[in-house]
């Protein structure tokens, strides 16, 4: 498990982290979500341990990580613009990742370059933007580390791939229990791959919660109220978290069980009733909404 | 093994993987260049060497000196290629930490399983591995090479090693502040200008403050030495030039044994250590910041806040002080010491757009140029100060006496005093000696009750005469000092003699047996013995009024040489050579490389009897019969320097002498038998004075000359002596 405790960062006088607490327990995709600046990257730093934190404490497995090579040693970093040493081909990377990491799979780093297309005797700075990122997963896959740490790696992947992607994380999870932690500024990038989402905000975190949990404890109801009262004898009792009304039509998200909201609204005369399925994005924004973040602003990426 | 028990070399080899990945380029590209530099050039010499030899006839010996001498410049002690290891260990050093400069290669090296401790350890290995590895390979290729060619002996041999020792240090040394500066720094541009400030600021600031000591005070030398420390360029280079003088090509020496070469390295082992202590210093800075440095420093110009306004400061003092020097040397040819306000005008603007430039450079921002007023005031505040403990002398350099304890030794030498000992036309490329310098290399005058009041009054007279040593002939003679302390260090001062001096104090001093040993060359120990005349195929020329006379004999040359230093010191001092003309002189060649002359006066009885013996000797008397015409010159007609005081002569005349005034021109020669008789009767040569007669002793108004013809015997200058022009003279060209 990956442990966060009261952490902070600043770089000269901008507060990049700040007071940052988080779980990621092991065999999660886990997704850290926030905007440019939010301090995604610096806490993806933190936890691979290039940059050592102003206070706070950040354990891998119970172990301090930085200037830890036993721990490090446990975590593929892949950060946002990989590195890759100067005309050097996947194979050339492969070599030297597998002299450095002791479990790295060369043999299924060669097999899954194959299945994605890719030349391991090509020069790397050849490849497109996507085809590197690509290559820098299969990488850190490969590296047979628990822990991977990937900074706005999806973005820029076609479809196709994202979903080869995801197939492979799931296997790597199941196989040998791949922990991945994501941090993306989109929301929509990490709704079908994580199972537990962060937002940080301004270096804080907002929320962490497990993304069915959520959804488990919030709906959203399109319906028709015959009448004002009716209405009223919906919505009584209920948490109400946004109603949107349009005419006749209310658009109503609220807090708790499907069955408890759907039989408050059996109370009322409806001349429509429907149940919603919530995106995550509708649940960030809820959840963020009633804790005074207009978080439309910034995190419809 | 596990990582608990595996010991220091083991875990930095498990890590040098992460930091030697790529590295074979180093090898394809160093080995040959390196290969270029140091084998090139020596076979090239060699072919040079073996051609020049058969062209000029050299001797086996000679041509077998050649030879090892191309080895000692290419490999050896005196080889410049230091140039080429310094370049490497800057290059080396940003090719191991240019991960520094960028992010992304942060992240990729940071997130490795490794230390921070164990990553610049491996890089270091990396480095001074690959470049000993392809140093040492070169440099067997070289010595191989070299062995085929028959240059190479035992004492090369040391010199090799021991040059290959120093070049692996002095490769360390700059890979070492290369990487300080690196750490200090988040860009190529500023890393790489702060390398060239750490590798080069003690020597510039040395040379500055050197400048200085001769813009602000009187008795400052151009000898003065820097002694910069903690400057490994200025080390290497130092070593470097020190052992190609002694080692010249085309040496008389012939001379490459292992005490010839280990002593002269001795002598220069100070640089050596300074490099050493560089090195540590660098190392044990490299360590501290590595340990303080953060991924997120990348992008800074300067890193620490205090690093920052240290290189700010010191960038603005080093450019302002050496914005002075070169205004100074702009206003040279009309430099008063009203100036000095100039001077510190200038020194203030030059710091105030420096600073400015330099917070442009760091912020790449234009805007940014009036920021970091503090630092540029306080960069104006030490210049100021520096400006005026100069000024005002506060440190009382141009009073600076050592205390007699504190002297091992001191020398007194230059061209005005003692000039036909210390003259110039001499060796050329023996290095046994420097003749020019004879009294510089070889007085040790440790009586410094004679010594320091004669140079107390000699530092008077240069501060009256206020540093403007071009007119110190109004004033005395100009001198150089040297003080030889016991701490080591030498000190050297510019000095004026005053022509007024008290005879008394000067007597004491010149009188003294270690001055004229020091002095005159012919106790130079080793030269003039038999063995080394016969050598040397030596002649003597005896040079007197009545006649000139030469023998090659070599037992005649060597009486002759210690009568001399018999009359030398029994006769010489300040008095008797002040007030005494020589009669004649000799001149001893030794060799093609080597002559000196020896003035000889009339109470140096013992040489005038040696000559005589051996019919060298042409007398004392003019041969007037022989003298058919002789030319007076007034360059001063309508004065009479016989009515006027030795001031206002001196200053008529050095008015004339500098250029800045003309006062005619009157000519005339004498072919009169009598009149040839007066004015040579009441003349005197003034060359064959020891010092320049001064205006007390002779009449500077006319200048006396002979016909060309008559030059191979009067070949010097004559003038009246004081008092005595005949009065015919006067009426003739003084209308």
């Amino acid at each position: 498990m990956i442990e966060l405790i009261e952490l902070n960062k600043a770089f000269d006088d901008i507060k990049a982290v700040n007071h940052v607490s988080l779980k990621i327990a092991d065999g999660e995709v886990f997704g850290l979500v926030g905007t440019n600046g939010a301090g995604k990257s610096t806490t993806l730093r933190i936890i691979a341990g290039v940059i050592k934190p102003d206070s706070g404490v950040v354990c891998v497995d119970n172990r301090p990580v930085y200037d830890n090579p036993d721990v490090k040693k446990d975590v593929f970093y892949i950060s946002d613009d990989q590195y890759f040493f100067p005309n050097s081909t996947p194979d050339d990377m492969a070599g030297f990742y597998a002299s450095v990491y002791e479990n790295f799979d060369k043999e299924k780093f060669n097999k899954f370059l194959t299945g994605f297309g890719l030349d391991k005797d090509r020069k790397i700075n050849t490849f497109s933007k996507g085809m590197k990122k690509q290559v820098s997963i299969l990488l850190g896959l490969c590296a047979g580390t628990k822990y991977l740490l990937c900074d706005e790696t999806f973005d820029g992947l076609d479809p196709v791939v994202r979903q080869g992607v995801k197939s492979l994380f799931a296997a790597e999870m199941e196989d040998r229990g791949l922990t991945p932690v994501i941090a993306s500024h989109n929301l929509r990038e990490l709704e079908d791959i994580c199972d537990h989402v962060g937002l940080l905000h301004k270096g804080g975190v907002i929320l962490s919660e497990d993304i069915s949990d959520m959804k488990l404890n919030m709906q959203k109801i399109q319906c028709v109220f015959n009448t004002d009262e009716d209405e009223e004898k919906a919505l009584e009792g209920l948490d109400v978290l946004i109603h949107d009304k349009r005419g006749r039509l209310h658009t109503i998200t609220v807090r708790g069980e499907r069955t408890d909201v759907e039989n408050a609204f059996k109370r009322a005369d409806m001349v429509f009733f429907e149940m919603l399925a919530l995106t995550l994005e509708e649940i960030f924004i809820s959840e963020t909404e009633v804790v005074g973040y207009d978080i439309r602003k910034f995190i419809m990426g | 093994m596990t990582s608990a028990n595996s010991s220091w070399v083991d875990k930095v080899k498990a890590n040098k993987n992460i930091m030697s990945n790529k590295s074979l380029w180093s090898y394809i590209l160093v080995a040959p260049v390196m290969f270029i530099a140091f084998i090139v050039p020596m076979v090239l010499w060699f072919i040079r060497s073996h051609h020049y030899g058969i062209e000029h006839e050299q001797d086996a010996a000679q041509l077998l000196f050649e030879k090892q001498s191309v080895v000692m410049h290419a490999l050896g002690l005196g080889s410049m290629f230091y140039v080429l290891i310094g370049a490497l260990g800057i290059i080396y050093a940003f090719t191991k930490f240019s991960y520094l400069f960028s992010m992304s290669k942060l992240d990729f090296y940071l997130s490795l399983p490794t230390t921070s401790a164990r990553r610049i350890q491996s890089a270091y290995m990396v480095a001074v591995n690959n470049f000993i590895a392809i140093f040492l390979g070169v440099e067997a290729v070289a010595v191989l090479i070299a062995a085929a060619f028959g240059a190479i002996n035992t004492a090369l041999i040391i010199a090799i090693l021991i040059q290959t020792v120093r070049m692996i240090i002095f490769f360390y040394t700059c890979f070492t502040i290369t990487t300080l500066a690196i750490l200090l720094c988040g860009t190529r541009m500023i890393a790489l200008v702060l390398t060239a400030i750490m590798l080069y600021f003690p020597y510039i600031l040395g040379e500055e403050f050197h400048y200085l000591n001769r813009m602000f005070f009187s008795t400052a030398s151009e000898l003065s030495e820097n002694t910069a420390v903690l400057s490994p360029c200025n080390d290497v280079h130092s070593v470097a030039n020190i052992i190609m003088n002694k080692f010249r090509f085309y040496s008389v020496d012939k001379v490459f044994d292992v005490s010839s070469v280990m002593n002269t390295y001795l002598q220069t082992v100070r640089y050596d250590i300074d490099m050493i202590v560089t090195a540590v210093i660098a190392t044990v800075l490299v360590v501290f910041v590595y340990k303080h440095r953060r991924a997120e420093h990348v992008g800074k110009t300067v890193i620490f806040r205090p690093v920052r306004w240290a290189c700010k400061v010191l960038v603005c003092v080093i450019a302002s002080l050496g914005g002075m020097v070169v205004i100074r040397s702009i206003l040279d040819s009309a430099w008063s010491r009203k100036l000095y306000i100039i001077l510190c005008i200038g020194m203030l603007a030059i710091c105030v757009f420096v600073g400015s430039l330099i917070e442009i450079c760091l912020d790449s921002d234009i805007k940014s140029f009036a920021k970091g007023k503090r630092q540029t005031l306080m960069a104006m505040a030490i210049l100021l100060l520096i400006f005026f403990i100069y000024k005002g002398d506060l440190l009382g350099y141009d009073s600076y006496v050592p205390s007699a304890s504190s002297v091992e030794s001191a020398a007194l030498f230059y061209d005005d005093f003692g000039s036909m000992y210390d003259n110039k036309y001499y060796y050329n490329f023996d290095s046994r000696i420097d003749w020019s310098s004879y009294s510089f290399s070889n007085m040790k005058i440790t009586d410094m009750d004679a010594f320091i009041p004669v140079v107390q009054k000699g530092m008077e007279c240069a501060r009256k005469c206020n540093g403007d040593f071009d007119k110190a002939e109004k004033y005395g003679w100009e001198q150089k000092v040297l003080y030889n302390l016991k701490d080591g260090r030498r000190v050297y001062r510019d000095i004026i003699i005053p022509y007024d001096i008290d005879p008394a104090l000067m007597d004491k001093l010149t009188g003294s047996e270690e001055f004229i040993k020091g002095h005159a060359p012919c106790f130079y120990e080793g030269i003039f013995t038999t063995e080394n005349l016969t050598m040397a195929n030596s002649s003597l020329s005896c040079s007197f009024p009545g006649g000139d006379e030469s023998t090659n004999n070599v037992s005649v040359i060597y009486d002759v040489v210690e009568a001399y230093k018999q009359d030398v010191l029994e006769n010489y001092k300040y008095s008797y050579i002040r007030d005494t003309s020589a009669i004649g002189e000799l001149f001893l060649t030794c060799g093609p490389t080597l002559s000196c002359n020896f003035p000889v006066y009339e109470s140096f009885t013992h040489v005038i009897d040696v000559l005589k013996k051996n019919d060298l000797y042409g007398g004392k008397d003019y041969p007037f019969d022989m003298i058919k015409e002789l030319s007076v010159d007034n360059y001063f007609p309508g004065y009479n320097f016989a009515e006027m005081s030795e001031n206002e002569a001196m200053e008529l005349y050095f008015k004339w002498f500098y250029g800045t005034r003309e006062y005619g021109f009157q000519s005339k020669t004498y072919t009169d038998k009598d009149k040839i008789k007066e004015i040579l009767d009441n003349c005197t040569y003034e060359n064959y004075a020891e010092w320049e007669y001064p205006f007390d002793k002779v009449d500077k108004q006319f200048n006396l000359y002979f016909d060309d013809k008559y030059r191979d015997i009067f070949e010097c200058n004559f003038a009246f002596k004081k008092g005595s022009v005949p009065e015919f003279i006067y009426e003739d060209l003084n209308k």
